[in-house]
């Protein structure tokens, strides 16, 4: 037996032992199956009970969901695509992340066609943009024998040149059409707009106003500030609803631990909350500091949960005591820090965000930046954008000013406690 | 080859110096100049021992210094710093001395093109000592021609120094310099000589001009050009005669800028045009696109942006292309065009078109230490992402641009990004906010006497007040 299998054997007994199959948590909602997110899926109702009677009336409607990064938009948005799969049955329901340096056009054009195995025309477009459609796309070729003049046209598979369409948002008009013809409703949701720069978003906006007006569901998901700001304020209009997704108060995110511990156990051994075993191998204390300090964030709560698990079985814990929990935490801000892509620049602006506690536009000065090798707060403000999205850096929900501070993943400057919120 | 060679390798060593000697005319001549001189050394007839070898080194070095002067790659320098140094181990100054003197004015040369480059006064040191060095062999009265090309050498690396440094000190040494080697190169017995020190003396006077505005030394300019001029024939020597032009293009361009001579930009266009014809037959893509950024400026001073752009984009090509140590200098046309450029397409409302302008101007101001340029190009992005509707962008440039101000303590620029930004937060809502911006751009436009721009805040403290009282009520 290897060094590597021992390892694996250890960390799977040691998860047996707490009575779980594997390490239940997971960053995004994208990596879950509808059955592990039905299982995980919490509260939300309020958002549910505004979203979901839309989907009883007649009326298409565009739907904007926003909410910091990590907040669970995506969860929200699988979570809604779901019941419309499971409820209502003439809904095509088709769900997309924003793929880079895409446009709102192509991205609803790949969604829609992914979703239409049996459509050969649809198949053929993602066969088109280099994309693995369902069933291959076949060209029909005349060929001509040599010697057999005039017989013999025969069908021959031939490779397909990889190209862009060239008028997606048309494209998608023709493929909707079709899907039209099969179902009621076609409901496309693009994810991850968040993930590009609040002004590109708008021009993608602008120029998908057509796309967006016509005949299918749009759901959208955006910036927190900024963005939804602007959109609300200027392209006023453009979305019928628009939800904003908060911090998960603190019962919430209690039950939500439990969910997500309660998918990897067996099903007579799932516990109820008021068990006093319910967390384990977090005890109730535990189970509670670890939500206090996911602050209602459910991908801080995934990745907080993810490292103080390993780091509890590396320790061999039977359970996760306070100290456990506090190796977890520093093995936590450890592995933040020491995610691959991030550069000396980027550690340079982590600290002196740690430094000021606050970093914003409006308070950062020269002699600031100039540490930096920056001048202009816009210089670094890609370097923090990219700290949130590695959960080193929070943006503040402040209106006039784009602030940021540590996230409470992240312990102090170099060593000690992280501040609380 | 190599027997033609073997037998004759005095012929060959004689084509390749005449070869070298077309090349100072047409540049891309100097690339086959290499390999020649590599071809030549590389045969047995000229293996160590052979008298010929040191200086058919000292000429691939040469050429090496000249292909640094086209290119700007510094694997260029490295090269003839190595081929020089070799024959110096060769060529001793006890045995040598005047071979030994031509070794170290090239050395002079190639450091005083290092330091063109990058500023760095330890090479222009390192050029003078050997420029010194090379007059210590060269004597006036055994070598007038040697010594007064270092005299020239001299000149033009104290020129490069008051280029940089302002100091007259350095502009006085280098005009004695020239007046030296003048004194040896006689329009009559050397006209080619004598030319290359009028246009360098042109040169020196028109920096001093460009520093001082002082008429007078526009005039000495213009008027060393012209002497330049008439000893460089068209026929005889374009290229030289095309450098001149575009110097004299130069020139005329500066003094456009500052008087809005009408009848100055007429003559800069027409120099421009003399030199471009040449740099454009004998393929000098350097002499073209530093012509190219002359017509630009001068286009941008006319206030015909499209032109300017489109001949600026052309400098920068050409002298992209060619590796020319003006490039920066080209860049900088470019920002200055494109700031333009894009102010007046936030006016006709083209404001993406204004975005996509201002982001490259800014990516050049970025590089530079002019900060009040910088922020008046960081100003304007902010006035058209607030157009836009993109108001956070717009907050985060009018609060850049507003610490580089208050940095170069430029007060009209203060005033101008606390305005931007007061009328932003009445926008956005922040009543109280934007009457405390715009409070603050009021005190200063009052300091200023600027009545119009008070006018403006006070217009929009009105509003904001009204907001206010509204929201109390």
């Amino acid at each position: 037996m290897s060094e590597a299998d021992r390892i694996f054997d250890e960390l799977s007994k040691t998860l047996s032992r707490w009575g779980l199959a594997e390490i239940p948590f997971s960053e995004s909602a994208s990596f879950l199956s509808h059955s592990q997110l039905r299982e995980v899926f919490t509260g939300r109702t309020q958002e549910l009970r505004q979203v979901l009677p839309l989907f009883q009336g007649r009326e298409r409607k565009r739907i904007l969901v926003y909410g910091r990064i990590g907040i669970g938009k995506t969860a929200f948005v699988l979570e809604v695509l779901g019941v419309l799969q499971r409820k209502a049955k003439d809904t095509l329901a088709a769900y997309i992340s924003l793929p880079p340096n895409a446009d709102l056009g192509t991205a609803a054009l790949i969604a829609l066609a992914r979703k239409m195995p049996d459509d050969e025309w649809a198949q053929h477009q993602l066969n088109l943009m280099g994309l693995c459609p369902k069933k291959r796309a076949v060209r029909k070729a005349g060929k001509v024998r040599a010697g057999i003049a005039g017989i013999g046209l025969e069908a021959e598979e031939d490779t397909v040149p990889v190209t862009s369409p060239q008028f997606p948002s048309l494209s998608f008009e023709d493929l909707l059409d079709r899907a039209l013809q099969k179902y009621e409703r076609v409901v496309i949701a693009i994810d991850d707009l968040d993930k590009q720069d609040p002004a590109r978003v708008r021009e993608l906006l602008r120029d998908a106003q057509g796309m967006l007006k016509g005949g299918a569901w749009f759901i959208l998901t955006g910036h927190p500030s900024g963005l939804t700001r602007d959109i609300i304020t200027r392209e006023l209009g453009l979305f019928d609803l628009a939800i904003e997704l908060k911090e998960l108060d603190q019962p919430t995110t209690y039950q939500m631990l439990l969910n997500y511990l309660n998918s990897v156990r067996q099903k007579n051994e799932r516990r109820q909350i008021n068990d006093p075993l319910a967390f384990h191998p977090f005890t109730p204390q535990t189970a509670d500091t670890l939500c206090q300090r996911s602050d209602g964030v459910p991908r801080w709560l995934n990745r907080l949960g993810s490292y103080v698990l390993i780091k509890a079985a590396d320790l061999g814990a039977n359970a996760i005591t306070p100290d456990v929990l506090q190796h977890g935490f520093e093995y936590a801000d450890e592995q933040l820090r020491g995610q691959p892509g991030l550069t000396p620049e980027d550690y340079y602006v982590l600290e002196l965000v740690l430094e000021k506690s606050v970093v914003s536009d409006k308070t950062v000065t020269l002699p600031d930046l100039e540490k930096l090798r920056a001048r202009e707060f816009s210089e670094i403000l890609p370097i923090l954008d990219k700290l949130v999205q590695y959960d080193l850096l929070r943006r503040l929900p402040i209106e006039n000013e784009t602030a940021y501070k540590a996230t409470p993943l992240v312990l102090g400057k170099r060593s000690g406690q992280g501040e609380s919120e | 080859m190599e027997r033609a060679l073997g037998d004759n390798s005095q012929g060959e060593f004689d084509r390749l110096v005449q070869l070298q000697r077309q090349a100072e005319g047409q540049p891309h001549l100097w690339p086959a100049v290499v390999e020649g001189w590599e071809r030549f050394l590389a045969h047995p007839a000229v293996a160590e021992g052979s008298p010929l070898r040191p200086p058919a080194i000292g000429n691939l070095a040469n050429a090496c210094i000249r292909l640094y002067e086209v290119t700007g790659q510094d694997a260029w320098a490295q090269r003839a710093q190595l081929l020089l140094d070799d024959v110096l181990l060769q060529l001793t100054r006890s045995a040598h001395p005047q071979e030994w003197a031509t070794v170290q004015h090239n050395l002079g040369l190639l450091y005083r093109m290092r330091y063109e480059r990058s500023g760095d006064e330890a090479q222009a040191a390192a050029a003078e000592r050997h420029y010194r060095a090379a007059l210590e062999e060269y004597r006036r009265e055994a070598a007038p021609a040697r010594w007064a090309a270092v005299q020239h050498g001299l000149g033009a690396l104290y020129t490069r120094r008051y280029e940089r440094s302002g100091d007259e000190a350095q502009a006085a040494a280098a005009e004695r310099h020239y007046r030296a080697a003048l004194e040896v190169r006689q329009r009559e017995a050397a006209p080619a000589d004598w030319a290359m020190t009028q246009h360098s003396l042109g040169n020196l006077y028109a920096r001093r001009y460009e520093r001082s505005g002082d008429e007078a030394q526009a005039a000495a300019a213009e008027r060393h050009y012209r002497a330049a001029l008439e000893a460089y024939r068209r026929e005889a020597a374009p290229a030289q005669w095309a450098t001149v032009q575009h110097s004299l293009g130069v020139l005329y361009a500066l003094c456009y800028e500052r008087s809005g001579d009408e009848t100055q930009a007429k003559k800069a266009v027409d120099a421009c045009e003399q030199s471009l014809a040449i740099a454009r037959d004998i393929g000098d893509r350097r002499s073209e696109g530093l012509t190219y950024n002359n017509l630009a400026r001068i286009h941008l001073r006319q206030g015909d942006l499209d032109r300017a752009l489109a001949f600026s984009q052309e400098s920068l090509a050409l002298l992209r292309a060619s590796g020319a140590a003006e490039f920066g200098t080209a860049q900088n046309t470019y920002a200055r065009v494109a700031y333009e450029l894009g102010k007046e397409y936030i006016a006709q409302g083209r404001w993406y078109a204004a975005v996509d302008l201002l982001e490259q101007s800014l990516a050049v101001y970025r590089q530079g230490d002019d900060l009040n340029a910088r922020a008046g190009v960081i100003y304007q992005l902010a006035r058209v992402h607030a157009l836009l509707g993109n108001v956070e962008k717009a907050r985060v440039h009018y609060r850049d641009a507003l610490r580089l101000y208050e940095h170069t303590q430029n007060e009209a620029g203060r005033a101008a990004c606390k305005t931007g930004l007061g009328r932003l937060m009445i926008h956005l809502g922040f009543i109280d906010e934007a009457i405390s911006e715009l409070e603050e751009a009021r005190q200063i436009y009052r300091d200023l006497g600027d009545e119009e721009q008070i006018a403006i805040v006070e217009d929009m403290l009105r509003v904001a007040s009204g907001i206010k009282e509204k929201e109390i009520a």
